[in-house]
């Protein structure tokens, strides 16, 4: 009976146990689903919150149909993929929040892919990356409309990453992507493939991209028009390289040096119809005789492009 | 007396519903009913009656692969057929209109994202005639078989049209044609736009236009590009129009300045129509095997740096 007794006990510690410890890496959700059920595919939540609480840390939440799954702070990593369905967060907000303030022995990684992120009234950010320790986030076909920021980056830790593929924002009332790093320690690094933002707002720090410090940028086939400024960049700590990319009808420059002594490369470019093209008092902007820069008034204010031999 | 007054609370309650409480989600089916809430497990059945449903601002989503009738929009909306890929078949019609006649909270944005519209050979598959300034994004989607694409008539000044992986094919008249009014121009900003085999022309523009065209490609129309104002400022960068059997890239009058940068312009009747106008290149552009490759001013090649 004592042996039972023992015997019992410990199973109801396994249990117990089990259920605190032994998440799913796998959750999915749905427009039908209940954040009361386990989130299997079965019996799927309602909300991306409802999900994420019931997933492995470094798991993913998958979206089974087209829905609205709600606002989401992020705080380990975790994959949410919207897939061919395009799983959407209409916010009033901010629309999701990443903010790791410990390491969680994943890499503190966090994968947004296929969603579609609209502030209804306009304001608030898609998303954005706050934190103390380093972070890294992909962004990966998603669709911002109507938030005042489309993603911003305010880690509080260096050395974290932020890349973007093939994302679209418009209608943004501030700066597309804001990225502004601690200024010290390990440079952020920001990787950005086919972004294309436009009609973002039309403040001077207003931007489809604002760089703030200590970043190591790489932009490739994307494009910035139709805003105030199309990249902004205001210290000599940022290194940016603009491969491929277009910068057009902006109604203060196409690219903004903000201070002096900043670097920027530009390979292939085609910078049209801004009121600068490129503004670069007290700075360097290398080219390989291989940038369209043209009917802006003028084209290039402060120090004149330097133009290097392709090879 | 008491319970009298309760029913007649709720019922007003009731009747006032609908006025207030529109949804900012609503979902569409094949199987739906129009006479359904809009909900995810009570769907709707066409694009109007969801649109009827939803608030301002909000978001129509497809649940399944099914035929839409075409809708006219009177607010700012989002349709988004998502992986699903809704169809809509407007014979003899005009597919999607939007027609905002009065600004709304949400900026008047409307967002057509992953359809399918088609017809018969006529009507506009999707046509803006607002009064207000409106912001259209059409992101992939494929048109074709109606009289034209995409129609541009708002009247509103400063409205802006972004499209993005649209595919034009087989209309009768125009791929794309934009006629804004007088005052700050419209903006248009066109990525990855395809438009093959209309009757007429591919991209039409007629007015007060600043226009940034990338990554696309105007392929056998009569007229690939026809810029029709002085008003209009074209940038094509990366573009690829040719087989347009009478002009690749046309000025219709003089005075027009237009930007071309690493286009491809091949095999047209003339490649670039350009009599007392401008065209401005970067020493980057292939311009060959047209029966003329341009007629009126040549291109002034300015130095890449």
């Amino acid at each position: 009976m004592r042996v039972l007794k023992v015997l019992v006990c410990l199973f109801v510690v396994v249990v117990a146990v089990n259920a605190s410890a032994a998440l799913p890496v796998r959750t999915w959700v749905s427009g039908v689903g209940d954040d009361a059920w386990p989130c299997s595919l079965t019996a799927p939540c309602k909300s991306f919150a409802g999900a994420y609480a019931k997933t492995e840390p470094g798991g993913q939440i998958s979206v089974l149909d087209p829905g609205g799954y709600g606002a989401l702070t992020i705080t380990h990593s975790i994959t949410i993929d919207g897939g061919g369905n395009f799983g959407s967060v209409l916010y009033t907000g901010d629309g999701i929040t990443v903010n790791f303030t410990a390491n969680d022995g994943l890499g503190n990684n966090v994968v947004l892919r296929g969603l579609s992120i609209t502030s209804n009234y306009g304001g608030g950010y898609g998303v954005v990356v706050l934190g103390t320790v380093p972070t890294n986030v992909h962004v990966v076909d998603t669709t911002f409309v109507r938030t005042a920021v489309a993603v911003g980056m305010f880690p509080g830790a260096s050395g974290s990453t932020l890349r973007l593929d093939n994302i679209e924002g418009s209608q943004i009332s501030g700066t597309g992507v804001l990225v502004s790093p601690p200024a010290g320690g390990a440079a952020a690094k920001l990787t950005m493939n086919n972004v294309r933002i436009s009609q973002t707002g039309t403040g001077a720090f207003n931007a489809g991209v604002r760089i703030v410090a200590n970043t190591n940028g790489t932009i490739a086939d994307s494009k910035f028009s139709n805003g105030s400024q199309g990249v902004l960049i205001e210290s000599s700590s940022v290194h940016l390289s603009l491969v491929r990319t277009v910068l057009s009808e902006n109604s203060n420059n196409g690219l903004l040096h903000y201070a002096m002594g900043i670097t920027t490369l530009l390979d292939g470019c085609s910078i049209f119809g801004n009121t600068v093209g490129v503004s670069n008092v007290g700075g360097t902007v290398y080219g390989y005789s291989n940038n369209a820069i043209g009917f802006n008034t003028p084209d290039v204010v402060g120090n004149p492009i330097q133009s290097l031999t392709p090879k | 007396m008491v319970a009298r007054a309760l029913s007649l609370l709720a019922l007003s309650f009731l009747v006032s519903t609908p006025a207030w409480s529109l949804a900012t989600r609503t979902w569409v089916s094949g199987f739906g009913l129009d006479s359904n809430p809009c909900s995810y497990t009570a769907p709707c059945r066409t694009f109007s009656g969801a649109l009827a449903k939803t608030d301002p601002g909000g978001i129509i989503s497809v649940k399944d692969n099914a035929t839409y009738s075409p809708v006219t929009i009177n607010k700012s909306i989002t349709i988004d057929g998502g992986g699903t890929y809704a169809s809509v078949r407007h014979f003899g019609l005009d597919g999607i209109t939007v027609n905002i006649t009065s600004n709304d909270a949400s900026g008047n944005v409307v967002v057509l994202r992953g359809l399918s519209i088609d017809s018969n050979g006529s009507g506009y598959g999707i046509v803006n005639t607002s009064s207000v300034t409106t912001h259209l994004h059409i992101e992939d989607c494929t048109l074709t078989r109606a009289g034209a694409g995409v129609g541009i008539f708002v009247t509103g000044q400063g409205s802006t049209v972004k499209m993005k992986n649209v595919d034009i094919r087989k209309m009768s008249a125009y791929g794309v044609v934009v006629s804004p009014p007088a005052g700050t121009p419209l903006k248009l900003t066109m990525t990855g736009v395809k438009v093959n085999h209309t009757g007429t022309y591919g991209l039409r523009i007629l007015s007060n236009t600043n226009a940034m065209v990338v990554d696309s490609a105007f392929n056998g129309n009569d007229h690939g590009v026809s810029v029709e104002s002085t008003s209009v400022h074209l940038n094509l960068t990366r573009t690829i129009v040719s087989q347009n059997s009478v002009n690749g890239l046309r000025h219709l009058v003089a005075g027009i300045t237009t930007i071309i940068d690493r286009c491809s312009i091949f095999g047209n009747g003339t490649g670039i129509s350009n009599t007392g106008s401008t065209v401005v290149g970067f020493n980057n552009n292939s311009i060959a095997n047209n029966l003329q490759d341009v007629t009126g001013n040549a291109v002034q090649s300015l130095l890449q740096q």
